[in-house]
């Protein structure tokens, strides 16, 4: 997703004004000369000064539309790939404790092998030996501990 | 009745058996809130390692680094309490309350023993005209406050409350003092020597390379008692007559609710760890300070921190709960 | 003390801890080389290992893994244009651009020549001059740590691209999302939004994996397939024009090794930092600027030198004080009061065998890194020869590890996803990415100096100049600031 220039500077300024009013908020227990508020001010003023910026370039090169889709969102093919990647990481995260690192994993690459069109013997072989290997370069070699979910009762 | 009642002792009794016997049959956990290398993750490894050793099942260090602490402190409390996760806690616990940066205080845990108490001092720069920590508490006294600074702590740290703690309890007000904060002792250190402030209040061992190299002078030790490893460092009351002591602790802490058998058992464990050679060589070697409080004389230990930490944030004015 | 460097050499050469060296310095590039691993975690994981073993082997274990990673970053940055490690980050366009022209021998040869070279010198400075070198660091105070901090902030100037309104932009992402968290000189939660993990702050190691790797697998699954085969071409001689580079360009050699060593001496700012400034110098005083971010070896010699410098002169404040010189030597000071070498004056009087064994180490690393690395590359160009639809999955999983494992926090791997789809829109917006992380690992160092000088001074700015070492400073950050601008009106002022 292409944004002008114009769109970047309305977005910044929109942040700036934000994090201006969160920093004048900011409290100064220990009654510091700069408080915990003064960066945060000064962050939003110098946003607000580039948002300005944006929006005078944004003024001068007209061409561009506010927003604009790339040719890739149009495709449904790339557009379930692009998402499976956040779908996947959530997964991961959410599932990983119960079902354990080897099977979270393997699935996680099975489903993006196969979104990837990879045959499936192929991808099957390659999900859990990728696993397999990740697994044990982390917990034996690097003794970083894993969730084992699923698999508790074999763990080794 | 009786048969009913007999059974279910003999069951109860059984089950306690059975999970005494078979405690610990997995790898434990041990959280620790600071980074790896530093002074509380070498006390938690040496601790690991010889719980490793008596408990015979691997321990893993984790460091949940965070938030002055309160992220691993509250993933401790949060965890199954069943022996498999427990955690390091360090003197930070006691002011996440009153500092409102979290609602966990040690009641949030089932305390298993403390091991180790580092006091605080008072670091000077080597060229600075204070030979004594007399002549420090006296100038601070005359001065105006804002004319001495210190640093090498963040707000609330445990070296910040304890130089503040100990002004108070000598009738100075603690905020005559300005806090430079940093990270850590490292940098607080490095300021020293650069000149920018007048005083370090981290420990012993944190400034003992400094002060063997020639920068940097120990006035006071803010203990009950001399350090073995410096003992030409006099305590606060031997110096000013100030019987104060305040510094930074580190005891084993295990998840609320768990189960006697298994508190039993961590705790004997931990007790031939810390009564180990390897263990207590290592601590004094490097100055730090050994303590041994278990179940409820640490309980009673942290209670008693947890209120002078609250009477000494409010003295130093950052006290945000009542 | 010849006969204690003797007596080093005699340890160093002993089979246990040639062992040791050679497997750590596999260890180290394996990790340095995964997408999304870091010099500072594969320290941080040896050191457990580190308990078992006897002084000279682990403090060896430490020099030889972290001087490995920093190299082996530059692989993957090279190859997949997803650096390895942080400090690969500030010159992985040019190395990547240049694998694309077909010369990834180049690239990689750049990389490990000049790497071995910088480490040399850094180690070089180590043993000739800790304790005097260390002994003016210690002038440094937070008012000469503000302007050091400026002026690197500074170079983000240099680097950045088309649009300078852009590079701002990105700068200020980068201190914005620094700001977030309790680690602020007031201990006041910030932009938290009432989420402890928050408080903690946003690492910057999940923001680099996912702003580099996980949006270049974004980039992968939208791309038809068949596309972006770059290493069809065997990997041909790796040393071939290294030595007329060499000569070519002598002076950013030296440069760049010289200001490594020096930024890895100022406690607090490592390898990475060092790679950053390097390469914004490299550029800033380039006869050819024009040609830098297309693929051009002076930038990438001269941050290449510079990031494996910096690791030695991070020794420097950490042996002789105690201070940590950047992250790595943070870790290692713990493991040399483990093995009882306590840092300070002391270590150099009553065991200088020990320290003497520690700089024969560091020579050594750098000595091994050739053969090693040479071996390293030429595996990783066969691994990355798989097809990319079966890497780039595996590269996703590799980037949660990453993010997972620094801190052990599930919430780091939300904080790289986000970062990582937030990267792929700056760059399909030309917003380029090195300002906001240069920006991200400086912020908290100017806001935090900044504060203190201003307690220490009571509110007056006269106190950022009034001592001499911050004065010149605030000079040459001043001029650094200001030339471009002056020079840029000026030049517009001319008749064209």
């Amino acid at each position: 997703m292409k944004v002008n220039n114009l769109g970047l500077g309305i977005i910044a300024a929109f942040a700036a004004l934000c994090l201006g009013i969160a920093g004048i908020q900011l409290p100064n227990p220990s009654k510091q000369i700069y408080g915990p508020g003064f960066f945060p001010l000064l962050l939003a003023v110098l946003l607000g000064v580039t948002a300005v910026a944006l929006v005078v370039e944004g003024g001068r090169q007209r061409a561009a539309p506010l927003i604009s889709l790339q040719p890739w969102t149009r495709n449904p093919v790339f557009l379930l790939r692009f998402a499976a990647i956040p779908i996947g990481v959530a997964f991961y995260v959410l599932c990983v404790g119960t079902l354990g690192f080897l099977p979270t994993v393997s699935v996680l690459l099975l489903a993006l092998f196969l979104s990837l069109g990879v045959r499936w013997q192929l991808a099957l072989a390659v999900a859990v030996g990728a696993a397999l290997l990740m697994h044990s370069l982390f917990h034996l070699g690097l003794r970083v501990q894993l969730p084992w979910g699923l698999l508790e009762p074999i763990r080794w | 009745m009786l048969k009913r009642m007999t059974l279910a002792a003999v069951a109860l009794a059984a089950s306690v058996l059975a999970v005494q016997a078979k405690y610990p049959e997995r790898p434990i956990t041990l959280i620790v809130p600071w980074a790896a290398g530093g002074g509380t993750d070498a006390v938690a490894r040496l601790i690991a390692g010889g719980l490793e050793q008596e408990l015979g099942t691997p321990v893993n260090v984790v460091n949940r680094v965070g938030a002055g602490g309160v992220i691993a402190h509250a993933e401790i409390a949060k965890a199954a309490p069943d022996g498999y996760t427990i955690g390091l806690a360090t003197t930070e616990l006691s002011t996440y309350y009153w500092g409102a940066t979290g609602d966990i205080t040690w009641k949030n845990f089932t305390p298993i023993a403390l091991v180790n108490f580092d006091p605080s001092a008072i670091h000077v720069n080597a060229t600075s005209q204070w030979k004594a920590a007399k002549e420090v508490v006296e100038a601070i006294r005359a001065g105006q406050p804002g004319t001495y600074k210190m640093s090498g702590v963040p707000i609330g740290g445990a070296a910040h409350l304890a130089f503040g703690g100990l002004l108070h309890s000598i009738g100075i007000d603690p905020n005559k003092v300005t806090l430079v904060p940093t990270q850590g002792a490292a940098p607080g250190f490095q300021q020293l020597a650069a000149g920018g402030v007048h005083i370090v209040a981290s420990s012993l061992p944190e400034g003992a390379s400094m002060v063997e190299a020639g920068k940097v002078r120990a006035l006071a030790t803010i203990g009950k008692e001399r350090t073995a490893a410096f003992p030409n460092v006099p305590t606060a009351n031997e110096a000013l007559g100030a019987n104060y002591s305040a510094g930074a602790w580190r005891g084993i802490v295990a998840p609320p609710k768990l189960p006697a058998d298994v508190r039993e058992r961590l705790t004997s464990s931990l007790k031939k760890v810390y009564e180990s050679e390897n263990f207590t060589k290592t601590m004094k070697g490097r100055g730090f300070g050994l303590v041994w409080a278990a179940g409820d004389d640490f309980a009673t230990y942290l209670d008693k921190d947890f209120t002078q930490t609250g009477d000494v944030m409010k003295a130093i004015g950052i006290r945000q709960r009542d | 003390m010849l006969d204690a460097y003797l007596t080093a050499l005699e340890m160093v050469l002993a089979p246990s801890v040639l062992l040791v060296i050679i497997a750590s310095a596999a260890y180290g590039l394996l990790v340095g080389a995964i997408p999304g691993l870091s010099a500072t975690m594969a320290v941080a994981l040896l050191v457990p290992l580190t308990f078992f073993m006897p002084a000279v082997p682990a403090v060896a274990a430490i020099v030889t893994a972290s001087s490995m990673a920093i190299f082996a970053g530059d692989i993957p940055g090279c190859l997949l244009r997803i650096p390895g490690t942080p400090a690969s980050a500030a010159y992985v366009e040019d190395s990547y651009r240049m694998s694309l022209k077909g010369e990834p021998e180049k690239a990689l040869g750049i990389s490990l020549v000049f790497s071995v070279m910088g480490g040399l010198f850094g180690s070089a400075v180590l043993m000739a001059a800790a304790p005097a070198i260390a002994d003016y660091a210690l002038k440094f105070g937070a008012v000469e740590f503000f302007w050091i901090s400026l002026l690197g902030l500074s170079a983000a100037v240099f680097i950045g691209s088309s649009s300078p309104s852009k590079g701002v932009l990105s700068l200020l992402l980068g201190l914005i999302v620094a700001m977030v968290g309790m680690n602020n000189p007031g201990a006041v939660p910030r932009l938290t939004f009432g989420s402890t993990d928050l408080m903690a702050g946003i690492s910057l190691i999940p923001v680099i994996v996912g702003m580099f790797a996980l949006s270049e697998v974004l980039r992968h699954m939208i791309s038809p397939s068949g596309s972006l085969e770059i290493v069809q071409k065997k990997i041909g001689g790796i040393f071939a024009s290294m030595w007329r580079l060499t000569k070519q360009y002598p002076w950013q050699i030296l440069r760049g090794s010289t200001l490594g060593t020096a930024v890895g001496i100022l406690p607090g700012a490592g390898a990475d930092m060092a790679a950053w400034l390097s390469y914004a110098m490299s550029k800033r005083f380039s006869k050819e600027p024009e040609k830098f971010g297309t693929g051009h070896p002076e930038g990438l010699i001269e941050a290449g030198a510079s990031n494996n410098s910096a690791v030695s002169g991070a020794w420097i404040p950490a042996l002789v004080f105690g201070i940590p010189g950047d992250s790595i030597t943070a870790i290692a000071i713990g493991v040399l009061f483990m093995k009882n070498m306590n840092p300070g004056p002391t270590i150099f009087l009553n065991s200088p065998e020990n320290v003497y064994a520690l700089f024969i180490v560091f020579i050594l690393a750098n000595l091994i890194m050739l053969p090693l690395g040479w071996a390293l590359i030429k595996v990783s160009a066969k691994i990355l020869k798989a097809p990319r639809d079966l890497l780039m999955p595996v590269i996703l999983v590799l980037s949660i590890l990453g993010a997972y494992a620094i801190n052990n926090s599930l919430f780091d791997i939300w904080v790289m996803l986000g970062f990582g789809v937030l990267a792929f829109f700056m760059e399909e917006n030309d917003i380029p990415l090195a300002p906001a992380i240069l920006g991200l690992v400086l912020g908290p160092m100017i806001e935090e100096n900044f504060v203190n000088s201003m307690i220490m001074s009571g509110g007056s700015f006269v106190g950022l100049v009034d001592r001499p070492i911050a004065g010149t400073l605030a000079l040459v950050t001043g001029t650094v600031i200001l030339w471009p601008i002056v020079a840029g009106l000026r030049s517009r002022s001319q008749p064209a």
